[in-house]
């Protein structure tokens, strides 16, 4: 019945079949009918099938890899067509299907040696790609083989298939090395392109390829042959390099300058990068640097054709640009930042925040009009943002802040979200400069208040400037005993006491309400109970006294809101995914050990998933007198294993030598103060088994493979005593000590995170093993 | 370098998955759907979830999804998605969900030449075409109008079935493929009227985009206006055409445009845009909007919208959508087009609290005029109300004009010996971008 539905397929009227239904025996139909077109004369039949599979395989819903023999038998054909599409199944499955991988491998072996490059490439390509680790011994000779084919094509594919070995068996390339930088002066763009990458990740350890004077005036010589993702990589590895002097550095800074008319934003970014690493020492230069990337820049964020995508990176730059402190190189092209109707939220909301930073006196009449339109706008999120970036201003330019204040003001009368977030932006404006209380007095008595941290923010204000605020006690009063957060209720407590000392008398009621509201709820948050029976106390003994102990004057000269230059960015890598997420790169990538873990963990939920129906499937028949019960017995003894596993937290995965960072220094006084300052962390007690690497320079040499550095060291008696730090997402410092006497080996480790100092010592205790210095 | 390379519909299926590295975990496309939904938006193009970074495109409502384990280059990994999708563009003609389903081993075979282990490798139109096996498979006529609609309709996505664009959703697989070339110079106004319709923000963003059918890719040679000029000095004003900046595709070679006005093109197969620019001079806006709103009673306003088109009268707008929004308190609105409208419908979205005016014909020199009876509820006075109408958005197309005045003055082929003269088609096209009237 099947079999007949590719027919209706070829006139294409029912284009959807191939992703329709996901019924159990559909896997055991789909076998028959692969099995059955194995024999199939016509191609075109044949091509419908394989098809079929493919789709259901896109689809993942059903597991279409116990189909895995009848391919391999299916792949002994010439059509082209149907080798392509099988050996995209072959190469998905093969991880699961270990065993018949190998009736697979002829073919592709034998295409390897096809007269046609792009047959021998394909067929390379896809050989690499089965992954599993008994393909290795077939896949070497034909790599060695393809590296110096003549046709560019299976080099290229050559050079990708090191990698892939790299990631299974990296011993099993055997110094490639040499011969991948002997291939970066290939005729090929494509070739040497795919030697650099190669060469990165095989060499990642060392910080990937070696980027002499030589090799980089080559690459620039032949950089125009290079497609725009072959010069966005080149441009990269440049940004690596550092001039041997200022000739040279601008030479290659004019060589490239013209690629900053390219409309690719990768070559445009990978440009700049190049500039601003050169330069980053040289801060006339840097400037010069920032002013001549500007046109460009703002014109690959306006002309986005469609590409919101690019458009976005581009502005997440420029916003990165102007926190570092270059913010008044964009402030005439303030124009350029205006909200368009036809741009998604995410674009607004950044270009909300770039204009936020480059206002200044010379654009700011014209910005508060712009940003005053955007919070009526229909987009809550927009609106909301439009009043936090007139709210930053008033902080950033304390001089244009009135007029700021007014307009804040004047939309009052609008939705209760837009009052929620002008409350919010008051609070540190006044904060700030208490003196523009006296803008801010309608908005404060209206009763349009609804979100919690609003009414927070005008609770504080009330407190904060209850003198001047004439309604102040009796908008106090209203929250009193009111359903709402601790949070909330804590500083209701400390703006009624202010008002009080200031304006006792119509006060004192209000406050003693607050007092009893308090005090006599039985489910009142314990510390709000302390704080007001501990003020009642003090007010009821001598309320002068308190009253002078609260009329201090805070006086607060910077804000953190004032600072636009934010130090942290500093560090971030230009044209990396640290300028979008406004995050340090260790906070979001992981070495690959971590997604191994992931991965692994996925495996066992499908095995485990597997193995409960075949449980259920064996427990149907007759188990009992089966004396194949024996095996199915460990079987599930080794899910129970694995079950226990992937129990275990995500948090205990172990630490790499990756995850710390190389050549980490600090001084002895540091040391010693962390040490002396941090509470025991983690300790561990082993049996020294072997005496010959006992011995400071070995330790220190084997920590400093492990990326931990050694501080300080002394022996007494036999004693080996040693002090190792190093530095990961924290800061971890060791004790080490060696006593021959005892025959242990002792580590303390601290560090701020306990969690780390654990995970730390687990690292330690690991590669001790290794090197068998312990048990 | 990515990890996988996926492609989702608009619910959130798989059509498309492709993994060359094995190193990340298979879930990710549910991953991916599930932040995406978080956003109240469209989501951001690039995001991190469970330290698994994911770069994103949306095109045709579809999802183009890489994901990585690697600090990636940002514009690298959405330039090479967008190449991805433009890729699969010139080969099936369109991109949208029906012919991404029918052709999916085809995009398949795009992917596994354009990628390696997750690495760019061959993207250019004319270099995997060779290496292709599969035809494209052709959507049923009738749903490529269907597929111009997008699916989702949205505020601004308005795809317009311009003048000729049929012809250029042709897949370069076509084997009776004429020997053509269609060059478009698209226009896409900015402009930002006050209250007293006077211009406070204007720009334009224009482009040179190609669409090359031609035989073994000759070398061409475009000559753009004489008096063109790029860089503007402040303070300076010059009769010709000035640009502010512009930017150029890979293929081209710009050495020679200061000098003769002239760019050399060496053109790949099908869709790329040789040139980017952008203007943020003064020009003269092709549609004045003149909005008057009147407060009848304390519960009653009344809108009256009057469109002029400023334009030549041999020109002819294919269409002109105004947009307006009114108060949220509005109990019924009722909009009214002039008698004898013709080609013109006028509808009061409650939902949406919006009124649309379509026009679809409008020529130049002409004017039209709608007017909007509003009631509103009683919570509300028409006093406070009236702060709530608008900005009037506008959406329009118009062929044959350009306002910048950029011309091709000629568009030859550089081969000697050339005798095939193979068509060439050259089209302007002005669009609003941000065309908006604040009241």
């Amino acid at each position: 019945m099947r079999s007949n539905q590719p027919k209706a397929t070829e006139n294409g009227s029912k284009p959807s079949q191939y992703f329709e239904g996901n019924r159990k025996g559909e896997v055991n139909e789909l076998k028959i009918l692969v099995k059955n077109t194995i024999n199939e004369k016509d191609d075109k039949k044949k091509r419908e099938v394989v098809k079929k599979v493919i789709a259901y395989m896109t689809l993942g819903r059903i597991d279409v890899s116990k189909l895995f023999p009848e391919m391999c038998m299916a792949s002994y054909t010439n059509d082209l067509v149907q080798k392509k599409m099988i050996y995209l199944y072959l190469t998905t499955y093969a991880e699961q299907n270990k065993d018949m991988a190998f009736m697979a491998i002829s073919t592709f072996q034998k295409d390897c040696k096809h007269n046609d490059p792009k047959i021998r490439g394909f067929a390379l390509r896809n050989l690499c790609s089965l992954r599993f680790s008994g393909a290795i011994e077939f896949l070497m000779p034909a790599i060695k083989e393809a590296l110096s084919d003549i046709d560019a094509y299976v080099r290229k594919t050559a050079i990708m298939g090191c990698v892939k070995v790299f990631y299974m068996q990296p011993e099993q390339l055997n110094n490639i090395e040499d011969q991948l930088y002997k291939m970066i002066s290939d005729n090929d763009p494509l070739v040497i392109i795919n030697a650099i990458h190669a060469l990165n990740e095989i060499l990642a350890q060392e910080g990937g390829m070696a980027l002499s004077k030589k090799m980089v005036d080559y690459l620039l010589g032949r950089l125009k042959e290079f497609n725009e993702w072959g010069q966005a990589t080149i441009l990269d590895e440049l940004s690596k390099y550092s001039p041997k002097d200022d000739k040279e550095m601008f030479n290659i800074m004019n060589l490239l300058e013209e690629r900053l008319k390219h409309s690719c934003s990768a070559i445009v970014l990978g440009v700049i990068k190049v500039f601003m690493n050169f330069t980053k020492n040289k801060p006339q230069i840097y400037e010069q640097v920032i002013t001549r990337v500007k046109l460009p820049l703002v014109t690959l964020a306006s002309i986005s054709e469609g590409n919101f995508e690019i458009m976005y990176t581009i502005l997440c730059h420029i916003k990165y640009i102007a926190s570092k402190g270059y913010n008044s190189v964009f402030a005439s092209d303030y124009k350029s930042f205006y909200c368009r109707v036809d741009e998604p939220t995410y674009i607004k909301l950044l270009k909300l925040e770039i204009l936020s930073q480059i206002a200044c006196d010379f654009n700011l009449g014209d910005m508060l009009n712009e940003l005053g339109e955007y919070v009526t706008d229909v987009d809550q999120e927009i609106s909301k943002k439009s009043i936090q970036a007139l709210g930053a201003i008033a902080i950033r330019l304390p001089d244009l802040a009135t007029a700021i204040v007014k307009q804040l003001s004047s939309f009052v009368t609008l939705q209760d979200y837009i009052t929620n977030e002008v409350i919010l932006a008051f609070k540190d404006i006044l904060r700030k400069d208490p003196k523009h209380i006296k803008d801010c007095l309608e908005i404060i008595q209206s009763d349009n208040i609804t979100d919690s941290n609003s009414k927070i923010a005008l609770i504080y204000i009330l407190g904060q400037f209850g003198s001047q605020i004439p309604l102040a006690p009796y908008i106090l009063e209203t929250y009193i005993g009111a359903q709402e957060s601790v949070e909330l209720k804590h500083t209701l407590l400390t703006s009624c006491l202010k008002v009080f000392f200031v304006r006792a008398p119509e006060m004192h009621q209000v406050l003693g309400k607050l007092f009893y509201v308090i005090i006599n709820n039985e489910n009142e948050d314990i510390d709000l109970k302390d704080r007001a029976a501990y003020y009642y106390r003090a007010l009821k003994s001598n309320a002068n006294e308190v009253k002078q102990f609260w009329q201090y004057n805070i006086k607060v000269d910077k804000f953190l809101e004032e600072t636009i230059i934010n130090k942290e960015a500093l560090l971030f890598e230009f044209n990396s995914l640290s300028v979008i997420y406004e995050k340090n790169v260790n906070k979001f990538i992981k070495p690959i050990e971590y997604f191994n873990n992931l991965r692994s963990k996925e495996l066992q939920d499908l095995n485990q998933e597997q193995s409960q129906t075949q449980t259920t499937q064996e427990q149907t028949s007759d188990v009992i007198e089966n004396p194949q019960s024996q095996p199915y017995g460990q079987t599930n003894g080794q899910t129970n294993d694995l079950l226990e596993i992937s129990e275990q937290p995500q948090q205990q995965m172990s630490l790499s030598v990756d995850s710390f960072i190389v050549n980490f220094a600090i001084d002895a006084d540091h040391f010693e103060n962390m040490w002396t300052n941090l509470n025991d962390g983690a300790t561990f007690t082993r049996m020294l088994v072997r005496n010959d690497i006992a011995n400071e320079t070995s330790i220190e040499q084997l920590f400093k493979q492990y990326r931990l550095y050694n501080i300080a060291a002394g022996e007494e008696e036999n004693v080996l005593k040693m002090y190792f730090y190093g530095s990961h997402q924290c800061q971890v410092f060791f004790e080490f000590e060696i006593n021959k006497n005892l025959s242990t080996v002792i580590l303390n480790t601290r560090s701020e995170i306990e969690d780390q100092a654990y995970l730390a010592s687990k690292y330690v205790e690991d590669f001790l093993r290794q090197v068998h210095l312990i048990e | 370098m990515f990890s996988q390379i996926f492609i989702l519909s608009p619910r959130g299926d798989t059509i498309i998955n492709r993994d060359f590295r094995s190193d990340l975990p298979k879930s990710t496309p549910e991953t991916f759907f599930r932040q995406a939904k978080t956003y109240s938006g469209d989501a951001n193009p690039l995001f991190t979830v469970d330290c698994i970074q994911f770069a994103h495109i949306k095109r045709g409502g579809l999802y183009i999804v890489g994901t990585s384990r690697f600090n990636l280059q940002p514009a690298m990994s959405l330039e090479l998605l967008d190449r991805l999708a433009k890729e699969i563009k010139d080969f099936c003609g369109v991109i949208n969900e029906e012919v991404l389903r029918k052709n999916f081993i085809l995009i398949y075979e795009i992917l596994d030449e354009s990628f390696d282990f997750g690495y760019p490798q061959l993207m250019a139109t004319e270099q995997i075409k060779p290496l292709i096996v599969n035809d494209p498979i052709q959507p049923q006529p009738d749903s490529v109008m269907n597929s111009l609609r997008p699916k989702i309709q949205t505020f601004n996505i308005f795809v317009p079935n311009t003048i000729g664009s049929q012809a250029v959703q042709r897949s370069v697989l076509n084997k009776n493929q004429a020997n053509e070339i269609f060059v478009d110079i698209y226009e896409k106004l900015n402009v930002l009227f006050n209250s007293s319709a006077y211009v406070i923000n204007q720009s334009i963003e224009g482009c040179i985009q190609m669409t090359s059918f031609l035989q073994g890719n000759p070398p061409l040679k475009l000559a753009l206006n004489e008096d063109l000029q790029i860089g503007r000095q402040q303070g300076q004003y010059s009769a010709g055409v000035t640009l502010d900046d512009c930017n150029f595709h890979e293929c081209v070679n710009a050495n020679e445009l200061d000098m003769n006005k002239t760019l050399r093109i060496q053109p790949p197969d099908g869709q790329f845009v040789v040139m980017n620019y952008r203007i943020s001079g003064d020009y003269a806006a092709p549609f004045r909007l003149f909005p008057i709103i009147e407060e009848v009673s304390s519960s009653k306003i009344e809108v009256t919208i009057k469109l002029k088109a400023c334009f030549d009268a041999k020109i002819i707008a294919s269409y002109a959508n105004v947009r307006i929004p009114i108060p949220k308190q509005t109990a019924n609105a009722y909009p009214e087009l002039v008698k004898n409208a013709q080609l013109e419908t006028a509808e009061y979205d409650s939902n949406k609290k919006m009124v649309e005016w379509q026009i679809k014909k409008l020529c130049g020199g002409q004017e039209r005029s709608l007017k909007i009876k509003l009631t509103l509820q009683a919570t509300q006075t028409a006093h406070t109300a009236r702060k709530e109408i608008g900005p009037i958005a506008m959406n329009f197309e118009i062929p044959m004009f350009n306002v910048s005045r950029l011309q091709i003055k000629y568009l030859r082929i550089e081969e000697r010996g050339n005798t095939t003269n193979p068509h060439r088609w050259v089209r302007y096209i002005t669009q609003s971008s941000s065309y908006v009237c604040r009241i």
